[in-house]
């Protein structure tokens, strides 16, 4: 079984509903996100769009954080969660050079590393993820990655790193451009 | 810009370190031992240096020092003992290991002497030293940072190892030749001078080490312009950590210091004098830290968005 987000650039408006719910969540400091909101550069279409790409940890199939790890403080769940041990990490970042997608972030507070845990507490209690459960859109959802693959979604995104590296577990749901039948 | 500096002097230290002790076991013979004078018998009857005659001091202390050092890097220096557990697939956890192994054989070659030393000590304290080095190199062979994504990070490694070795190789041999004289005893650059009067310099020996430091200056200038112009022709990450490294001043200062300057100096005139050998050593050091500073700092690391 693989858990990942499925992120419908579609819906998304921006909000940052999701990282605020994840910071109320974990209460985490001021100087990581273990959820961001990027734009996606409007040049990357044929037609000007505003679009967005909510991002946390991928919790990739083969993750570079727990190759990297001296002291094993990832380890991946049953259901494809890669989860961070807090009390294990010693702060030598090797996780925060190898991640492609800067998910483990270094908090100088504690002087250790960081990042998403897909909420798997909330996950085996039946409930929804921080971040899912607030996006007001329905942008962003939890899905099953291990089944038959999800339609009309892709697992890349302009300025989102080669997903071949990591095999990240997250879908995206691609804008729909439209065409201009007006000229200037 | 993050400089990384506990990491840049661990890494520098070490990697001169290595260079210095495969070069001061090259100049007692190096693998020669194992066919002339090894059939000899065990014991102080082989000839070579005695027990704690100075010099390997000098690299037992900065391997020390770097290790000391590399401790800053941490979030939890306390800690890093448990840094040895994921030796399976952690490049991390092998190189805490090997740089481990080689201060601990470093440290017991002052413990023996004559056969032991030679046949046994040295050869496996300069294999744990390259390896040692090879781990260090694969931990930034890294697909998220395409800069680094190669062997460079290994080579450049032991180019560190060389330039920065054989200078201070040769003051540790020289300690080793005169020993209660400190350095004040007059050393020289071709060995064959240093060693004069021993009579029983190995063949090997008799090169020129201001050729020898020539020589990697040469190869480092040669492959740093290979290397960067692979960055050119890279990914977009790795075609801006080129720009990076090209606008850095620290870049330009360690062309001047740790290649130009030394290279001129080697050229003008052979070095035989200490004042002369602790200049290309403060050079070169100097040099390569600049150098690994800037490999840190420059690079560009994937990222969302990143390279667009």
């Amino acid at each position: 079984m693989q858990l990942g987000f499925l992120i419908n650039t579609e819906k998304c408006i921006g909000c940052q509903s999701c990282e605020m719910a994840c910071k109320n969540e974990f209460q985490t400091d001021a100087v990581v996100h273990w959820r961001r909101v990027y734009p996606v550069g409007e040049k990357n279409y044929p037609r000007p769009e505003r679009i967005f790409m909510s991002i946390a940890c991928n919790h990739c199939a083969r993750p570079e954080c727990l190759r990297v790890c001296p002291v094993q403080a990832y380890t991946k769940r049953e259901d494809g969660i890669v989860v961070h041990n807090h009390d294990r990490c010693i702060g030598c970042r090797s996780c925060v050079m190898a991640c492609p997608y800067r998910a483990p972030q270094y908090n100088p507070h504690y002087r250790k590393v960081e990042k998403c845990s897909l909420c798997y507490l909330r996950i085996d209690q039946g409930k929804k993820p921080a971040c899912v459960d607030a996006c007001s859109v329905g942008a962003l959802q939890l899905i099953r990655l291990d089944k038959a693959a999800v339609p009309d979604t892709v697992d890349r995104m302009p300025g989102f790193p080669d997903p071949s590296i990591t095999g990240p577990s997250v879908r995206f749901v691609p804008p729909v451009i439209g065409t201009q039948v007006r000229g200037n | 810009m993050e400089f990384e500096w506990p990491l840049v002097f661990f890494t520098v230290l070490t990697q001169m370190a290595v260079g210095a002790f495969i070069f001061y076991w090259w100049s007692q013979g190096g693998l020669t031992a194992y066919t002339a004078g090894a059939a000899g018998g065990s014991g102080q009857a082989a000839g070579g240096p005695s027990a704690f005659n100075g010099g390997l001091i000098i690299l037992v202390i900065v391997q020390a020092l770097a290790l000391g050092v590399s401790l800053l890097h941490l979030g939890h220096p306390l800690n890093a003992y448990r840094a040895l557990i994921h030796l399976k697939t952690s490049w991390l956890s092998r190189e805490v290991l090997l740089t481990g192994f080689f201060f601990a054989a470093l440290a017991a070659c002052n413990f023996w002497a004559g056969f032991r030393r030679r046949v046994f000590a040295m050869p496996l304290t300069a294999l744990l030293g390259v390896i040692a080095i090879m781990t260090s190199g694969m931990i930034y062979k890294l697909p998220a940072r395409p800069a680094w994504n190669s062997l460079w990070p290994m080579v450049s490694f032991y180019l560190t190892a060389w330039l920065a070795g054989v200078p201070l190789g040769v003051l540790v041999t020289a300690r080793e030749i005169s020993p209660g004289n400190g350095f004040r005893q007059p050393v020289a650059l071709p060995l064959a001078a240093a060693r004069e009067g021993e009579g029983n310099l190995p063949a090997a020996v008799s090169g020129s080490a201001g050729r020898l430091l020539l020589g990697g200056i040469a190869a480092s200038v040669v492959l740093n312009i290979l290397y960067l112009s692979t960055l050119a022709a890279g990914r977009p990450e790795a075609a801006a950590t080129l720009g990076n490294i090209l606008v850095s001043p620290l870049f330009w200062l360690r062309a001047v210091l740790g290649w130009l300057l030394p290279g001129v100096l080697l050229l003008i005139r052979e070095r035989r004098d200490l004042r002369g050998i602790l200049l290309l050593l403060a050079l070169v050091v100097l040099g390569e830290i600049l150098g690994r500073a800037v490999f840190y700092g420059t690079v560009v690391p994937m990222g969302i968005n990143q390279g667009m």
